[in-house]
């Protein structure tokens, strides 16, 4: 074949990747959807679109890397009070002030993974813990910044002129389009993230770190960086959440909400992109309705009992669930770099010898193409 | 002098709790490698239990070997129903039934008791006057209790798994789990009482907890995360770990909350934590633990 004819090919494979058309959709969609909902629940879809993108953070970190992390709402917390203080106290733009915070945990994330890179399984889930635990205090000790437990109030991100939204809906408007464009350009990005070099070796390390260690894995830089990204996000999207929301405490970014934030991610879909969205919109609305059909302390009941029922009926997370509705009709092919490792394996997420012996009957669901072409 | 012996008697009282939650944490993870998050809210559904118990005339004493009792039938349930079908899963799957349970049982008992804190009995004297002095300070009997209350058990607990016959089996258990069911060994059993076990500890660290905290949907809190730290950082598979870190844990925030002005109340914890993931750096496995090794 000459050379011309091959340019001519290369030049007609060279498609627009599906990926960037489905962001560029997307976009489209964040656009019209404020015009086609009820204001009400343009506001929750913001805090889900915001809780979305601090997802997507953690499922880098637990779902593909197999770092286990109960201390995500720090980074949110990170990013919302970094952004908050500037544009409160001196009285920043917007813009610099999220760019400014979401550095910050970006470099706080490199300085948690240093205990991480040592420390495995449950050892670091308490680390995290820690990290997760201790933030509110912190908020409080530093209240002449912080404000304390009165929290900061009014911090809207109010539209600007040319956007012509006005009043109080034109600033949902704005927080929507903020946090729904967002959650497209990070979801473009940690798409690309997976899909590439990094993201196999996330899922090496995952599966077996001595292998990716022998198969030339930096397991350290790998680790660090994750945890950067995974802060990054999670502090983009504590970030937006107070730009739309407007209110922020030091009660928001506790305990409870990092072990909420985790159930997201594996309820909605550990290591995949989807799953990080249906984490988002899990993460707003099951609390939301539990305490529709239910008042009082007994939401909590339900909404604990949910987690349960999660884990029995959708082993792989509502987006597994979903992908295995759409297969049973013939439409997709199987998912790549989504299933959890085998309970064969050992150095999993959580410990190296969760195995029991009466597994030793295969399962029966194989291992995927990509994660078992990376472990061999 | 005072002030530093009443700051360690009372550090002492707290650290026996997170040690008892602590060693019911460590029965769990030698039994199946996995954290049961919900101990301590388990622990405070069976203490409103003993509370409703109480109120309807029951003998204190009475009431709380009722609370233990549940507590063992309770998490020995959660590990049969719960966790044992499970087993072929990754080990995030049992963390996120202990997340549910932890928010589920808390909520459950707010619906059933309310949110009001309830007073409730000792089970050792603690009226004003019961005490002695040490140096000056007041030493009260049930801080007393509370130490001797976990050495005992300690005892009791390191005998069964050092002299029994489930001991051995649990030692098998928590050593190599396949090789432990080759032999013979009925590692579902062994791992049903474990948990049992520990939801009959996780009773015990809350029958000492609530008389001083006043009985609430909120009193483990506190105990649980110190109680985790405590386990991490003697050693998440070591009884004796489990046991020192406590009493280690709870000293280390109240000194340092007393002492260093600076970090006062609202920065104990996260000095506490701090510490600890500094030992962690350096010793991986905890003070005590088993370091794991992976063979290749």
């Amino acid at each position: 074949m000459s050379s011309a004819g091959g340019r001519v090919i290369a030049a007609a494979r060279r498609r627009v990747p599906w990926s960037l058309s489905a962001a560029v959709l997307g976009l489209v969609i964040v656009y019209y959807l404020p015009y086609a909902v009820l204001s009400f629940h343009l506001v929750l879809l913001t805090s889900a679109a915001g809780a979305a993108i601090a997802i997507m953070g953690l499922n880098l970190l637990f779902g593909y890397t197999g770092q286990i992390s109960v201390g995500h709402a720090a980074f949110l917390g990170l990013g919302g009070y970094g952004a908050g203080v500037l544009v409160w106290k001196y009285h920043w733009y917007y813009l610099p002030a999220i760019i400014v915070s979401v550095v910050l945990a970006f470099v706080v994330g490199l300085a948690v993974s240093a205990p991480a890179l040592r420390l495995r399984g449950l050892y670091l889930a308490l680390v995290t813990l820690a990290v997760g635990a201790i933030f509110p205090g912190l908020l409080r000790r530093f209240a002449d910044l912080t404000n304390g437990d009165n929290g900061i109030f009014n911090l809207q991100w109010q539209p600007p002129a040319w956007a012509g939204l006005y009043g109080l809906e034109g600033q949902q408007i704005w927080g929507f389009w903020i946090s729904g464009g967002c959650l497209v350009i990070a979801g473009l990005l940690v798409h690309n993230m997976v899909r590439s070099r990094i993201g196999r070796s996330l899922l090496a390390v995952r599966d077996h770190e001595i292998a990716a260690a022998a198969a030339g894995i930096r397991i350290s830089t790998v680790k660090a960086l994750t945890f950067a990204v995974a802060g990054a996000l999670g502090a983009l999207g504590g970030a937006l959440m107070v730009a739309s929301i407007g209110v922020i405490s030091p009660s928001q970014f506790g305990l409870e909400q990092s072990i909420e934030l985790l159930v997201a991610t594996v309820v909605g879909g550990a290591a995949t992109l989807r799953g990080s969205i249906i984490g988002g919109a899990v993460y707003v609305y099951l609390p939301y309705y539990t305490s529709q059909f239910v008042s009082g302390p007994i939401a909590g009941v339900v909404f604990g009992g949910a987690i349960i029922v999660a884990v029995f009926v959708a082993p792989d997370g509502l987006d597994g669930l979903l992908v295995r509705i759409t297969r049973l009709a013939g439409r997709l092919p199987p998912p790549v770099g989504r299933r959890p490792k085998p309970p064969a394996v050992r150095d999993s997420a959580l410990d190296g010898r969760e195995v029991e012996p009466d597994s030793g009957r295969t399962p029966a669901r194989s291992t995927d193409t990509q994660t078992a072409a990376v472990r061999s | 002098m005072t002030h530093f012996v009443e700051a360690l008697v009372s550090a002492i009282s707290l650290g026996s709790i997170y040690s008892l939650l602590a060693i019911a944490l460590v029965v769990v993870y030698r039994a199946n490698r996995t954290l049961n998050f919900a101990q301590g809210e388990i622990g405070t559904f069976t203490i409103f239990i003993a509370f409703s118990l109480i109120n309807h005339g029951w003998a204190l004493g009475l009431a709380a070997v009722a609370s233990i009792a549940i507590g063992f039938v309770v998490c020995a349930a959660v590990y049969y129903f719960l966790v044992r079908p499970l087993r072929h899963r990754p080990g995030w799957a049992v963390v996120l039934i202990g997340a549910g349970l932890y928010l589920g049982v808390n909520a459950l008992s707010g619906t059933i008791w309310g949110a009001n804190p309830h007073g409730f009995p000792s089970i050792f004297p603690n009226a004003v006057g019961d005490y002695f002095t040490i140096a000056g300070a007041r030493v009260y009997y049930y801080v007393v209790g509370d130490l001797a209350a976990l050495i005992v058990l300690t005892c009791v607990v390191s005998l069964l798994i050092g002299k029994t016959s489930i001991g051995l089996q649990m030692r098998a258990v928590a050593a190599n789990p396949q090789s432990a069911d080759l032999l013979g060994i009925s590692t579902a059993r062994v791992r049903l009482v474990s948990w049992g076990l520990a939801g009959a500890l996780g009773s015990i660290a809350g029958l000492l907890t609530a008389p001083v905290t006043t009985l609430s949907t909120q009193m483990m809190l506190d105990v649980l995360l110190y109680g985790l730290a405590a386990a991490t950082l003697g050693g998440l598979d070591s009884l004796k770990g489990a046991a020192i870190g406590g009493i280690a844990v709870a000293v280390t925030t109240t000194m340092l909350s007393v002492y260093v002005s600076w970090i006062g109340q609202e920065l104990k914890e996260a000095a506490a934590m701090a510490l600890i993931v500094t030992v962690l750096v350096v010793r991986p496995s905890g003070l005590f633990g088993t370091a794991q090794v992976q063979r290749v």
